[in-house]
């Protein structure tokens, strides 16, 4: 008796903490939900003087996912104030007309209007994409990274990376000069929990 | 700003303008249609050297910004109206009254919407035209003062790091220079020129000043040129001939140099911008 009390027990107790604590799969796979703005991230590159890749980040990533039919709808706005490049005078530059104009566009958009599934979880998302007061068609491929249920409740994942020409966007500062080039490749990466 | 970009957004600028100006010497000979020549020739520049940056604008416009231009060309077909009439040649007051109201009317930057900013934007438009317009005696006067106002707004938009707006102050600084100079080989009726410069100098300042929310540049910076003008024009008026060229452009000069002073002084060195 005394050994159940001290072993069995105790192995119990622990087994239950364990399996309450373990990720499980979604009970629902549908749904709206709301991007999490501190764990998603935008980080951008472009070539500098024709010599390195230069990174900089957007820190405000908002929107929503939903989830029907076992595809994904999005809509993800990105705050243009929230650029980040590590160096105050350069973000005072992105914001100015030269290129994002943030005082007229604040935010930049991405809708999405279909999506197919084209892998194991992949799907490539065809919508629109507004910045800079120009709205262009984009179709990209999103990668599914993960769907749980964990203690803060049902969460996703996706992330896509995909390349944009600033030229589409009326966006030219420094492209004839060859400052800067004129195509800018995009990550996105969205956690998103359920509403 | 590289010599590539110098050359193509100042240097175009300043070849249309000095190149309208020669052939307008001898399609305006006349004394009646030579301010013709000399608007012409400023008012295409404008164009050209906001064209360069952002094409042809529309209307309206895509960025508020671009009104900047719009105005400057409403300003402008004003302007050649009023050189073909002779009586509206002694009308200075009337012409930057009009002139202003166009600017408060059209001159739409971010956060300058209130009544009280199209006041501001009136008074400026109206006290920088009519200092410009005492400035003009003779004319090289005006064109050194368009000149130096300009080219220290432009130091002042590269603060703001709103390098387009820089290229377009910078190369209308430039054109106003190329004005002094053909001034000074063929001197030519100015008539309603300072219309032109005034809406063009206001405006840069304004929208330098709308499109810089963080303060880069402090607020009075942006002012204290279009002030410097109207102490200059003021100091024109009461001073003896004999000194009035030197301490109108005298002062001017001082208040443009701690304009820009003051900005670098309080900017953070350690930055940089794209190049």
């Amino acid at each position: 008796m005394f050994i159940l009390k001290i072993i069995v027990i105790p192995v119990l107790v622990g087994l239950s903490m364990f399996t309450t604590s373990q990720e499980v799969e979604p009970e629902s796979k549908e749904g709206a939900f709301a991007i999490d703005s501190v764990h998603s991230t935008a980080i951008f590159s472009v070539h500098h003087l024709g010599a390195g890749m230069f990174y900089g980040r957007f820190n405000d990533v908002s929107g929503t996912i939903e989830l029907a039919e076992g595809l994904p709808a999005f809509s993800v706005s990105i705050a243009i104030d929230s650029i980040d490049t590590n160096n105050t005078r350069l973000d005072g530059h992105l914001k100015s007309p030269d290129f994002f104009n943030a005082l007229e566009f604040p935010e930049m958009l991405f809708v999405s209007s279909s999506a197919k599934k084209i892998g194991d979880e992949k799907y490539e998302v065809v919508g629109k994409i507004t910045m800079h007061g120009v709205t262009k068609p984009l179709t990209v491929t999103m990668a599914k990274t993960g769907q749980v249920t964990n203690k803060r409740g049902e969460m996703l994942g996706f992330e896509t990376t995909f390349t944009l020409m600033r030229s589409d966007f009326e966006m030219t500062y420094g492209i004839e000069s060859g400052s800067l080039s004129d195509n800018i490749k995009v990550i996105v990466a969205l956690e998103a929990g359920r509403k | 700003m590289n010599p590539l970009e110098i050359a193509q957004f100042i240097g175009i600028p300043v070849a249309v303008a000095t190149g309208l100006s020669i052939v307008s010497w001898w399609f305006f000979s006349s004394k009646r249609r030579q301010p013709l020549g000399v608007l012409i020739a400023v008012g295409c520049s404008a164009l050209v050297a906001f064209a360069l940056q952002e094409g042809m604008p529309s209307v309206p416009p895509t960025q508020k910004w671009h009104w900047l231009i719009l105005t400057v060309l409403i300003v402008f077909f004003l302007a050649c109206l009023y050189s073909l009439f002779s009586k509206w040649d002694k009308r200075i007051i009337l012409q930057a009254l009009i002139a202003g109201i166009v600017a408060a009317v059209f001159m739409q930057f971010p956060g300058q919407s209130s009544v009280l900013d199209r006041i501001i934007i009136f008074l400026l438009v109206l006290f920088v035209s009519v200092g410009l317009r005492r400035l003009r005696i003779p004319a090289w006067h005006m064109y050194i003062v368009a000149w130096s106002v300009l080219a220290s707004l432009s130091i002042l938009a590269l603060q703001a790091s709103f390098a387009k707006l820089a290229f377009f102050s910078g190369a209308m600084s430039a054109v106003s220079a190329a004005m002094f100079v053909l001034q000074l080989c063929k001197p030519r009726e100015t008539k309603s020129v300072q219309m032109l410069f005034g809406v063009i100098i206001v405006g840069c300042a304004m929208c330098g000043l709308a499109y810089d929310p963080s303060h880069a540049v402090p607020m009075f910076a942006w002012y204290l040129p279009l002030i410097g003008i109207t102490i200059a024009a003021i100091a024109f008026l009461l001073c003896k001939p004999k000194f009035r060229s030197v301490i109108s452009i005298g002062l001017l000069e001082l208040c443009l140099l701690a304009s820009v002073i003051w900005t670098i002084v309080q900017s953070t060195p350690q930055d940089d911008m794209w190049p």
